[in-house]
């Protein structure tokens, strides 16, 4: 499975639907942290925590080969944010324990706000990258207005909850 | 009365700007001055600032010390506006940090700033690939992390910016690793009209000596306002608050001027395809470089091992002493030597670069639209990793390059395109806000234009790609 079809499984997986850029981004790694990823996008730190550039061309070509439609709506204050759907050409994952993993790991990120995923992914990544053990504090100093108190503890319970 | 040399002013002439003073009285811009007399300031000037543009751009010399300069002034200036805005609620000390920030922003580039960050992240991937531990997920350092160790580790920056005052340092550092403004100081570093756009907007115009990417600075100033935003969370109702500069309601067409411009500049100078050509084939060069030093092979390259390149690239070799011993002329200096190295693909790439002997592009992305079959190039990608997994191409024959460029934001994602709005002040006198998109029909007619080209190390390598692409279209 390349890494389009692997977007298209993906969302399949997610009720035929993820629900912003955002989204599909911190998922993705997180579940590519988790071990249940594709092993196939790269992630690296942009100003807003882990985001791969692969796994937005991988959406493009996803939607280039028929398995998703993208749509714009228009969001909080006008901002738009994109719908992906999966389609009927959708690749599927096969059913066995690793899919049963990503579906229990979806299931359970579907409950935070984009926001949170950010947190969360960023926390993650960072933990793996130079700060083992300040990576929320980091978090804090790096995003000061979106690291809320209530964020953050949301953000702590969904990564207790992946066991990263 | 001789002057107090102590006392002198400094002065450097800017092509930009004209005369920018250090001024010999202010502690704070004889601060600024030692950094910039600092060693991993002057490295800057062998960092150039728009890289192989100058194979087609010859102007384009210009460096990443240059530019820095220049984003120093305009932060001074913002900051200036800023005074006058804000009355007595203006905070000096903030604003001496995000004018430092701004200074100090670019410090941890490498040599080709963003082609090494690439060669960087492919081969920590391939190092990962190679041990088989995808969960440790440990990735490449970007420069903005370079910039912050070297802001605040034991170099002659940190040592200047300690003394001076610790919790400064701190700060600094801090405001350049933050990912969204804070408040308003922070928007100097961070935002629409930060220092650094406003900067090298205007000075990768002039110095490519095109016409495009022109923009009313003076009147963009005058114009700027304050406001506190709300934004919005992706697709949620979960928004979070950010401090904006925003423009009058008379600086509207000095926004779309703005936009327009930095849109042509991408499309027509940073995305130019012999440009991208030289910037695909050094990614190559340098990851087939790594890879044999990193193999313990660094006799065969034609390097000796106390070359810069020889001990970044070996094992363990990534520390910052080593970093910062790597600029543009390491490499240009390397290239003769390497072009009698031992591996073909390493000694080929060298005589070409030296030579600008590029690549020749196939443009995927341009046929795709004028055939009006879009939806080809998910199939083109799929077809041309197949046949390099069957073995029809050579490590180096092909190299792909994939860009997104949008009049408003910069990577493909949601949050950062809401923060990235250009906010204009209504004008019937409401205090009241919009959306430039909502204003002005240009900007909302302004697609976000992607790129997908593929080049070709030769004519044979040439006439497969087209095959692929006839099979594709079909």
């Amino acid at each position: 499975m390349d890494a389009p079809d692997y977007v298209g499984a993906l969302i399949q997986l997610n009720g035929g639907e993820i629900v912003g850029k955002t989204r599909l981004q911190k998922i993705t790694y997180l579940l590519e942290a988790k071990g249940l990823g594709s092993g196939l996008l790269d992630f690296d730190y942009h100003n807003y925590g882990p985001f791969s550039a692969e796994l937005a061309f991988a959406a493009d070509d996803a939607e280039s080969l028929g398995y998703i439609k993208t749509e714009d709506r228009p969001g909080f204050h006008e901002v738009p944010y994109t719908v992906f759907t999966s389609k009927d050409k959708a690749p599927t994952f096969e059913e066995d324990s690793d899919t049963d993993a990503r579906r229990d790991a979806l299931q359970q990120m579907s409950d935070y706000s984009a926001l949170v995923l950010e947190l969360a992914a960023t926390a993650v990544y960072l933990k793996k990258n130079g700060y083992p053990d300040r990576h929320w504090d980091e978090v804090k100093r790096r995003k000061p207005l979106k690291a809320t108190p209530e964020r953050l503890e949301q953000a702590k319970r969904l990564v207790a909850k992946l066991g990263l | 009365m001789p002057q107090d040399l102590g006392m002198k002013d400094q002065r450097i002439r800017d092509p930009v700007h004209g005369l920018v003073v250090f001024s010999g009285a202010d502690p704070f811009e004889q601060l600024i001055w030692h950094l910039v007399d600092a060693p991993e300031f002057q490295r800057l000037r062998r960092i150039k600032q728009l890289g192989f543009s100058e194979l087609v751009f010859p102007g384009a010399t210009h460096t990443r010390f240059s530019h820095s300069v220049g984003v120093f002034h305009t932060a001074r200036e913002l900051v200036g506006r800023l005074r006058k805005m804000l009355g007595s609620g203006f905070c000096e000390r903030d604003a001496e940090v995000a004018v430092c920030a701004a200074l100090l922003h670019d410090l941890g580039h490498g040599p080709f700033s963003h082609t090494f960050e690439g060669v960087e992240k492919a081969r920590v991937n391939k190092s990962r690939l190679d041990t088989k531990n995808h969960e440790s997920r440990v990735e490449a350092k970007k420069h903005e992390t370079w910039t912050v160790e070297i802001i605040q580790g034991e170099t002659c920056v940190g040592k200047i910016l300690s003394n001076y005052d610790k919790e400064f340092q701190s700060q600094v550092a801090g405001l350049l690793i933050e990912d969204s403004p804070s408040d308003i100081y922070a928007a100097i570093v961070h935002s629409q009209f930060d220092a650094d756009r406003l900067d090298y907007l205007r000075r990768d115009k002039l110095m490519t000596g095109t016409e495009h990417g022109g923009f009313d600075w003076d009147w963009l100033l005058n114009n700027l306002e304050i406001q506190n935003l709300t934004i919005g969370g992706d697709g949620d109702e979960d928004p979070f608050p950010a401090a904006a500069l925003i423009l009058g309601s008379k600086g509207l067409k000095a926004a779309e001027g703005y936009l327009l411009g930095r849109f042509h500049l991408y499309t027509q100078v940073y995305m130019h395809k012999a440009t991208r050509a030289a910037e695909g084939m050094l990614a190559e060069f340098l990851k087939r470089l790594a890879e044999v030093i990193n193999k313990g092979n660094a006799a065969n390259t034609g390097l000796s091992e106390a070359h810069p390149l020889s001990i970044y690239f070996c094992k363990g070799g990534d520390a910052l002493p080593n970093y910062l011993a790597l600029d543009d002329s390491t490499i240009w200096g390397a290239l003769p030597l390497l072009a009698r190295s031992d591996d073909n693909l390493l000694s080929e790439l060298a005589t070409r670069l030296n030579n600008r002997d590029l690549y020749k592009c196939l443009d995927v992305g341009a046929r795709a639209k004028s055939a009006a079959k879009s939806d080809a190039i998910g199939t083109f990608r799929k077809l041309l990793a197949e046949a390099q997994d069957a073995g029809e191409f050579e490590t180096g024959d092909a190299l792909v390059d994939r860009a997104s460029v949008s009049p408003y934001k910069f990577h493909d994602y949601e949050s950062p395109k809401a923060l990235d709005k250009v906010i204009i002040r209504k004008s019937d006198g409401s205090g009241g806000y919009e959306d430039v998109e909502e204003l002005s029909p240009v900007v909302k007619a302004m697609r976000t234009e992607k790129f997908f080209r593929v080049y070709a190390r030769t004519p044979e390598v040439m006439t497969k790609l087209k095959g692929i692409w006839e099979e594709a279209k079909k």
